[in-house]
């Protein structure tokens, strides 16, 4: 609305300096004829033989159609002389026009409109000037003959919702140049400052009034309020869906923009997941573009995807290579086995046969140390056979594969009992069996378990007078069936217990207990292929307990 | 004439071969023994030194006391061919070997052997146990042939 009064107050004062110098081009075309010798003459002498002369200068005013009256008056505003002679516009030289008359300068002034019904007439006024005093006066006066369409032109050359209104001095006339108007209510202020009102079509409208120079009239130019607002609506209108159209833009750059950096981040965050989950073997490289901070990220992450890929390449080749140096290795176990068990036992036995047949053809050519000699050869040959035996058992079991299958343990034991135990000496083994649940597990290699233990515990409780050896079980494991077995033999000091399992390794002398050091590792090796444990507890002289356990369903 | 072969000891093992005719000579049954030292004697023995003529006798001893690990053809080469042979297919094969492997004895018995023995470490178990199979497979044994 500020704008508008601005724009309105430059209009009013552009258009009033405009109309003032039209104005001015006017009474100096009319200040061309009183400068002429024969209307200078006239005025000083009025002689009628000039009348001609005067008459052809004030005429040729007349080839303007729009002027209507030329008129010559004398000093004392007398008219002398008009013409056309005998016009019907006699009328316009009245008194109500000597105001113009009075006020006009030496240059000469536009005066008061003045109106005839519809028709609007003004005087030219120029003063014929002798030795710089007014020798008499020239008026010219004009029909005000704009048409429509000038009004119109010159309405698009104000604006849309600008009116012009032309009006005098007084305010005793307004006009909008092609009919009178109502007079606008007094009090308005010459001020170039802008006022609003109320019009007679009953439109609010914003209007400034200035004079226009060389004249004694006014200009008014008056903008409706409406067209103002309508417009700011308007500009409003365009503002608002310029905004809309730079916030639906500024959506979608930014929906681009977040679109090329979640893409290739969500990217980043399914590919991370794939390596960590080890099915990065389909990943494929991501495409960077540009060198902004995001591909640069991407740059490192397909350099770490390489570097992964290659590592776990690597690391799967040397891997293969293990396992092909793994197996090679296992084949070479496997042959050095078979020979040993072939190739190991045939001097064995040739040792023992033949001294056995030294023994059985020599035998009276020996004395007794001689025997005794030979007894040892053969003693040490077998328990040499034996060693190699257990060896091979013991290597053998890793090759073998676990038949699992439901086997009554109680009856296996009993089995066991009555093989290890001597017939002759079934009485002196006070043995207490409790009942002992059945077992999924390899039956040849639990009842190689069983023998080995109770063959242990008949060993080294041998040497007591009460012979005592319990086997029980216990269900403290919900996934595991524990199985125990307790002499009240020779035991062991628990500070080698962590050598009790490991092969060759024995907590007794031969000469006190025979024994290879196998059994109890080849137990606890089968009982780990079987997913279970053993453990021990003793104190030396008063025996030993083992405790076993086995999975009780399969793994 | 020829002498009647009743048992054939295939055995490179000097001192096992010892052994065992000793064992054999208790219940007098080496008088018809021949000893071989490794297959390819044997093949030879058996086939003779043209053994793509099919018509051609060949010796049959009552019993082939075979070891399995032997230099050149091994025991096992031979008792392939012994059997897929229609002249030798029905000799009696034994095998005697110190081999206790699992795979040796399931190889034996798909070729047709007629016994697999282990080799008992212990010189009366191993006398009684060679003794015993030369008193079962001649004497008691009848052969088709």
């Amino acid at each position: 609305m500020q704008a508008g009064r601005e724009r309105l107050k430059n209009l009013t004062e552009q258009l009033g300096t405009m109309f003032g110098q039209s104005a001015q081009s006017m009474i100096k075309a009319t200040h061309a004829a009183t400068v002429k010798k024969p209307v200078q003459q006239y005025l000083l002498t009025q002689q009628q033989d000039l009348h001609p002369a005067v008459q052809h200068e004030l005429e040729n005013f007349l080839k303007d159609t729009s002027t209507t009256l030329v008129s010559l008056l004398d000093k004392h505003f007398k008219p002398l002389l008009s013409f056309p002679a005998n016009s019907q516009h006699n009328f316009l030289l009245t008194d109500s026009v000597l105001f113009s008359l009075k006020t006009t300068s030496q240059a000469g002034i536009i005066g008061k409109f003045y109106h005839a019904g519809d028709t609007m007439y003004h005087p030219v006024i120029v003063p014929v000037m002798n030795n710089k005093l007014p020798t008499g006066y020239l008026v010219r006066w004009r029909r005000v003959t704009t048409n429509p369409k000038t009004i119109q032109q010159l309405s698009g050359l104000l604006g849309t919702g600008a009116t012009l209104f032309f009006g005098n001095q007084d305010g005793s006339f307004w006009t909008d140049l092609l009919k009178p108007v109502a007079p606008f209510p007094a009090g308005f202020k010459q001020d170039k400052e802008v006022f609003e009102f109320t019009n007679q079509a009953g439109n609010d409208v914003l209007a400034t009034i200035r004079p226009v120079s060389n004249t004694n009239w006014l200009i008014m130019v008056e903008f409706s309020k409406q067209k103002i607002l309508s417009s700011i609506h308007q500009s409003m209108y365009w503002i608002i869906l310029i905004g809309a159209v730079l916030i639906i833009a500024g959506m979608i750059i930014a929906w681009f923009i977040s679109r090329s950096i979640t893409k290739p981040l969500n990217y980043l965050t399914n590919a991370a997941s794939a390596i960590a989950s080890g099915n990065d073997h389909t990943l494929t490289e991501m495409t960077v573009r540009g060198n902004d901070e995001l591909s640069k990220l991407g740059q490192a992450f397909n350099y770490m995807t390489r570097q992964v890929k290659e590592s776990r390449q690597n690391l799967e080749y040397r891997i293969n290579q293990r396992t092909q140096q793994l197996q090679a290795v296992n084949k070479e176990l496997e042959s050095f086995s078979y020979s040993v068990s072939h190739d190991l036992r045939a001097p064995l036995r040739a040792i023992n046969g033949y001294s056995n047949i030294l023994e059985e053809d020599y035998s009276s050519r020996l004395d007794k140390e001689g025997l005794r000699l030979l007894g040892v050869i053969r003693q040490n040959a077998t328990r040499m056979g034996t060693l190699i035996d257990d060896l091979l058992s013991f290597s053998r079991l890793s090759k073998q594969e676990i038949k699992r299958q439901e086997v009554d343990m109680h009856a296996m034991v009993q089995e066991c009992l009555a093989e290890i135990i001597p017939q002759d000496l079934q009485n002196s083994y006070q043995v207490t069996l409790k009942p002992l649940p059945k077992c999924l597990c390899d039956k040849s290699m639990i009842r190689q378990v069983w023998c080995n233990l109770i063959g242990n515990a008949v060993k080294y409780s041998s040497q007591k007078k009460e012979k005592c050896i319990e086997i029980g079980s216990s269900n403290d494991d919900p996934h595991k069936q524990t199985y125990y077995i307790i002499d009240n033999g020779a035991g062991f000091n628990m500070k080698y217990s962590d050598k009790l399992f490991g092969i060759f390794q024995r907590l007794h002398s031969d000469t006190e207990f025979e024994g290879t050091g196998v059994g109890l590792a080849l137990v606890k090796r089968i009982l780990n292929k079987h997913d279970g444990d053993i453990w021990a507890q003793s104190t030396p002289g008063l025996g030993a307990t083992f405790h076993f356990n086995l999975p009780k369903s399969i793994p | 004439m020829k002498v009647e072969v009743e048992i054939l000891l295939i055995e490179d093992n000097a001192y096992d071969a010892e052994l065992a005719i000793r064992a054999l000579k208790k219940v007098n049954l080496a008088n018809h023994l021949v000893h071989l030292q490794d297959g390819e004697e044997a093949l030879r023995f058996l086939f003779g030194n043209d053994d793509n003529d099919v018509n051609k006798t060949v010796s049959k001893p009552k019993l082939i006391l075979l070891d399995i690990k032997m230099p050149k053809v091994d025991g096992l080469e031979v008792l392939k061919q012994l059997k897929s042979d229609a002249r030798t297919k029905n000799i009696p094969v034994v095998i005697m070997t110190s081999s206790q492997e699992g795979e040796d004895v399931v190889k034996c018995y798909q070729y047709g052997v007629n016994s697999y023995v282990v080799k008992p470490l212990n010189f009366d178990n191993f006398s009684k146990a060679v003794s015993d199979l030369g008193l079962y497979w001649v004497l008691m044994n009848h052969t088709s042939y």
